[in-house]
Parts: structure tokens; sequence; C-alpha cells
């Protein structure tokens, strides 16, 4: 998979953020490289839930903090709206970034321990220079809008809470400043699943309340489909296939995204298949394979896979694929 | 005793009856495990599911005896692996036991695995211990455990620290390691949480290759309800430190009678349903485990509670010859749960207040 181009692109006045050649790269020492991501491109409408879906090391959280600019990517642009936060300066840069909040996966170690909830939310009001009424007010308004009760939570510290609350509260802290575009970084992976339906449920409502625009990071496929109105499938730093949910599910084209679905467990009887499953380990990002990253693992690789880069290409309509040969999706 | 499952011969090999497990804490007893009783077939793979805190990694813990000091399992709890009481082995004689009759793998394979020996002399270590084989010897069956658990190059591999190895290389080696004197019962404590999808499926897949091949009976402890669905013969579904519910696999996932199974089930986004379908969250949160409610554990957050179920906790019921058992005074699909939905409903709340129009708040 794994191949660059810009064909899933879209063109229109609600788009909203914008990636375009995202490259990441650290160095790992004795002149080696990581090719976290290398040359990623996405567009995310106003409104839209983007899921970013892929195993460990695909490159999906490096992408969600290359949008934040922590760190700023090594080359290829972030526009939101229609500011380019990769060129602005630090000052500009803060004050833009304030559109922008994140989620993390840990909740309880993303708070800190020794404040109470109120002071935390209130936190990025107070650095923008809320006045002190308005600030509480907007406080409880938003522990209200994520389920928690100001006036019995305001004046405890995280330690008190549950995981799932904890979510609650850095999902407050993150609304607080009204931003256009939220970056959940999988917000629910360390729920357990009762509380992982609380929190998805809350996130849905959060959208339409405050008519967000969220970024979805997450390897659990069962819940990027449930959130999600457009996925993106990445792999190695690449991406493999982007469609709508739905689509994506019933016609899996590209390798990759067919052995990752045929891996998911379900919660049905008699769902015993030994099926096909991917083999071997993840290549190593210091030294990715040529042509196609996934050509080492994929069933269907072929010469020409190794000395040529699969462009990303519309393969039926809204549903676009980086591979050389997919496997052939029923025609409409 | 409890009845046989249906098929089964000769005498189970594991039986665990009434087990309860305290910890000694400053806010009060915590009980863990509050009277576990189930049974194992050889062969048999038994899932068990529950969340954080329900008290399922104690109970294994329990039933391999390897409890810190501070637990607490009195007399009249029995755990009876093949005829041999396993509270009542001696140190030296549980050294043997381990390792040779029941083994276990854990979640995390970084911290279960020691960071500063090779893996060879990790995977030698209980070998040579238990089959008295030498150092040669030992090598030799270390290579051919390491290729039955399907690693690659494993001479090479022996010479590595855990550290250079990927996850799921890692929870190979600890299979491996598990496996090397051929156990008859494998507990594995969520094996697979901590890694990607596509391993997991690696790991499982071998894992029943492995049981097959040694004809060995397994407990699977997992949160997730599609591993169990696909791996279990039978499930048991535990809920603040209780069985609430077991069953044949395709019983419990047809023919659900838990109202906690049912809300767990539902809780679950599933791939086969379209996006944005809106998921049936349980409301609030696990009872506090040093003060348990008197009735059932699970009526604050159960849609169908009654008055009677705050009063008492009901019993496990036992049915003659059908392994499927539950705890609850009104089991899912019964004509009494229907009536007590239908009638809670209408009232807005249940018996508990739970308020059944609200949207779900921890």
């Amino acid at each position: 998979m794994a191949g660059t181009g810009k064909a899933h692109l879209r063109d229109g006045d609600d788009v909203l953020l914008r990636v375009e050649d995202l490259v990441v790269e650290f160095a790992a020492g004795r002149n080696q490289t990581v090719h976290a991501v290398s040359g990623v491109s996405f567009d995310v409408l106003d409104g839209e839930t983007l899921g970013l879906v892929g195993e460990s090391g695909c490159g999906k959280s490096t992408t969600g903090r290359a949008i934040m600019q922590l760190p700023s990517p090594t080359s290829g642009s972030v526009v939101l709206e229609s500011t380019d936060l990769t060129e602005l300066a630090d000052e500009d840069l803060r004050r833009t970034r304030r559109q922008l909040q994140m989620i993390f996966q840990d909740p309880i170690s993303s708070l800190n321990p020794r404040r109470k909830v109120r002071d935390a939310v209130a936190e990025g009001l107070r650095i923008w220079g809320g006045r002190n009424g308005e600030t509480a007010a907007k406080v409880d308004e938003v522990l209200e809008a994520v389920g928690l009760a100001p006036e019995v939570v305001g004046d405890r510290r995280p330690g008190q809470f549950s995981g799932g609350q904890c979510q609650r509260i850095c999902i407050a802290r993150a609304l607080v400043l009204e931003p256009k575009v939220v970056i959940c970084d999988e917000p629910v992976s360390s729920l357990d699943v009762s509380v992982q339906a609380q929190i998805l449920n809350l996130l849905e409502e959060m959208k339409a309340r405050y008519g967000l625009t969220l970024v979805f990071i997450a390897h659990d496929l069962a819940v990027v489909k449930n959130i999600s109105d457009r996925v993106v499938v990445m792999y190695l730093g690449k991406i493999c296939e982007v469609a709508t949910p739905d689509e994506l599910f019933a016609h899996p084209s590209h390798h990759y995204t067919r052995l990752l679905l045929a891996s998911i467990p379900k919660p049905t009887p008699g769902n015993r298949q030994h099926g096909e499953g991917l083999a071997g380990e993840l290549p190593s990002p210091l030294d990715p394979p040529s042509g196609c990253r996934f050509r080492t693992r994929c069933p269907a690789a072929q010469d020409r896979c190794a000395h040529e880069e699969p462009q990303i290409r519309e393969v039926r309509p809204g549903h676009y694929v980086a591979c050389h040969f997919p496997e052939a999706a029923p025609a409409l | 005793m409890r009845p046989f499952p249906v098929g089964s011969a000769g005498p189970p090999l594991l039986v665990v009856e009434n087990l309860r497990t305290m910890f000694d804490t400053p806010r009060g007893v915590l009980r863990a495990v509050d009277g576990v009783s189930f049974t194992l077939e050889r062969g048999e793979t038994l899932g068990i599911v529950g969340e954080s805190g329900s008290g399922k990694s104690v109970l294994v813990r329990s039933i391999m005896n390897l409890l810190a000091d501070n637990a607490y399992v009195p007399e009249d709890s029995e755990v009876i692996f093949d005829g041999r009481d396993v509270r009542q082995l001696s140190r030296p004689e549980a050294r043997h036991f381990w390792g040779t009759e029941m083994a276990m793998v854990f979640q995390d394979p970084m911290t279960s695995l020691n960071p500063v020996k090779r893996i060879g002399a990790q995977l030698t270590e209980s070998i040579r211990y238990h089959l008295k084989l030498s150092r040669n010897a030992a090598t030799e069956r270390a290579v051919d455990l390491m290729h039955q658990v399907k690693i690659p190059d494993p001479k090479r591999r022996l010479d590595q620290y855990p550290h250079e190895l990927s996850g799921g290389m890692r929870q190979r080696v600890t299979i491996a390691i598990a496996l090397a004197c051929e156990p008859r019962l494998l507990i594995a404590d969520e094996p697979t949480t901590a890694l990607d999808v596509t391993v997991q499926k690696q790991i499982l897949d071998l894992l029943a290759r492995l049981q097959e091949e040694h004809d060995m009976a397994m407990i699977l402890i997992t949160h997730d309800l599609g591993v169990v669905a696909g791996r279990a013969d039978r499930v048991a579904v535990m809920y603040a430190g209780q069985l609430v519910e077991v069953a044949a696999t395709d019983a419990l996932f047809t023919q659900v009678r838990h109202p906690y199974t049912e809300a767990l089930l539902n809780s679950v986004p599933k791939v086969d349903q379209p996006s944005h379908t809106r998921l049936d969250a349980i409301s609030g949160r696990p009872p506090d485990m040093a003060q348990l409610p008197k009735g059932c554990r699970f009526a604050p957050r159960c849609r169908y509670a009654l008055a009677d179920c705050l009063d008492r906790n009901p019993e496990m019921l036992e049915t003659e010859l059908l392994p499927h058992r539950w705890r609850c005074f009104v089991p899912v699909g019964s004509p009494e749960a229907d009536t007590a939905l239908a009638d809670n409903l209408r009232a807005g709340h249940t018996a508990a207040g739970l308020d059944l129009n609200a949207v779900a708040v921890s």
C-alpha cells in the first residue's frame, strides 16, 4: 500500500482541514532515520468525522500530532481554513492553535492529579484572558454538557474519578475553548467496553451540540466504523485506502484492509473462522520496503510492487485505493 | 458437584467450588472473588469475560495459588485439579505443579519476561528444572518450541534479549515458556490485549492449534466478547466478583439470560452495524468491592431491576443437565423480565432509581 497521491482530496468551500504531502521523520542515531509518516494527504470537511485507523507503528498518532504541530512535520502542509499552520510564526501559531484541541488515550495521566477539576477545565480560558465570572459559567456549562454535575465534581481532584469520568473531564477541557477541530487519539482504547460506549455516544452528542469536526485516531475498526464519516486506513506511514465506513467495510479493496477486517473477532456465535491472517512482521520504519510498503506481506504482490509505488486512485465512487492490483469490488 | 456437560467422560480436570478470595485493605475487606464455582473438562476452553475490577485475574491467580500475602481464602473454598486439592500443596509440591500441570500466560509480555536475561535462558530454565535435561538437550527442546510457536530463525532469537523482539514475538516466547513442560491446563490472562488485531489473530490461532496438538485445557480471560465467541467452548461472565452467567458459547450469544451479559453485548460497536449506530451504553459503574450492596450487584445499573433485586442477591440458578446457569430473578427472555421492563419503562425508572429516559452518565 501504501502509496502517495491526492486523487482522494476534495475541492469545495466546506474543506476545513487539508493535509498535503505530510512527512514526519525522526533522527534515530547512527545516521538512521525513522520514516514515521511518508507523504500522507487527506482533508476533513466542516462537521465531518475522519477516522484514521491502522496498527501500531502505522503513523496514525504521529499524523494527529503533526496536525497540531507537536512537533511540526518535516515537510508538507497543514491548512486549517486558509492558514497553513506549518508556515506560522510561533505567536501566530499559538493563537491559531486555539481552534485545535486534542484528547488522549490515557485520561488519568493526561490530567494533573493535584489540580481541581474546575481549574483543569478553566485553564485554557484563563490563558486566553477570560474574565472570572464568564469563565466559571462556561466551565459549568461544559461540565454539565459532558454529563458531570459541576457543583459535585468541580472541587474534586482527578484521583477521585474513574477512567471514564476522567475522559469526560478531558473532553470538557478540550471543548471549553470552542475549538473547530478536535483530534481524538485513541480516546476509548483504555476504557472498559461499557464505558467506551458512553464516551462514543458523548462524542457524537458534543459534535452535534458544538458543531465540531473530529479527527478520530484508533486501532479498533468497529469503533472507527461506528463514529466516522470517512475512514483512512494507514500502514507503515502511508495511506492504503480511503472510503466511507459502510463502503470500506462492505467492499474492502486493499489487501491490507481485507486482512485487517478478517482479523477482527466478531461477537457473534460460530465465528470460528481459521481463515487467512496477516503473516510476518511489520518491517522496520528505519528501512521501509521499496515501492509499495505492504508488498513484503501482501498475498498479491508482484514484481511491479517492488519498483513502483502505487498511486491513490478511485476504484468506485468515493472509494480510493493505493494498490496496483486491488481486489476487484463488484460494479455498482 | 455441578452436573457435567453432556457428552463428557470421567470427572472434570478442574473443579472450583465456592471459591472466595478477600484482601485486607485500609478501606475494609475487599471481596475480589466471592463464591465462584465451575468445572473444566479435559481439552476444553472456558472463556471468562468481565470488565476491569470484576475479579477475573484474582480468580485465576487463586486457582494457581499465586496470591499476595494480604489475600485470604476461607477453608471451604475448593480448587480440585485432577483429584488433587491445589490449596493443600506444599511449596515443593507446588513448584512441580506449576509449569507441568498448570501454566499461565500473562497480559503484558514485556513485564512477564526478564529484561536482562536472554530468551534462551528464560526458555530453558523450566525445561531443565522440571524435565532434568542437559544444557544441550534443553536448548534443542527450546528450538523445537520456538518452531512450534512459529518464531522464525529460532537459533538466533535464543541469544537475543526481550527488548529486541516485537510485542507479538515476545508473547510467542511467553507461550513457548508456558508450554515447555506440556501442562494439562493453560491459563491465558488477556494474552492478546496488548497486541494489534492482526497479531491477536496469529496468537489465538497459535493457541488453538497447540491446544489441539497437546489436548490441553485452557482458561481464556478476556474483556473482548469477540475473542470468546470464536475461541471458547463455554463462557463464564463475571461481574463484581461473582459469575453471573455460564453457558455454552453459542447458547450465551443466542439465548442470553443475564441482563449484564445482554447489556455488555449491546454496548460493543460491531463491524456489521451501519456507521453512527447509537450504542446502548451501560449507565453507572460497578459497585465498590469493599462496600457491596446487599441485593443483586448489577441491580443499580440494570434496566429490569425490581424491588426484590435490591433486597436479595439471587443465587446461581442450577438447571439439571443443561449447562446454562445464571444468577438473576428476572432473566432476559422470561415473561417476568418483559413485565419488569415494561413496568420500569412506564415508570421512567427502575426500582433502583435508574432513569431509563436519560442519557447514560458514568
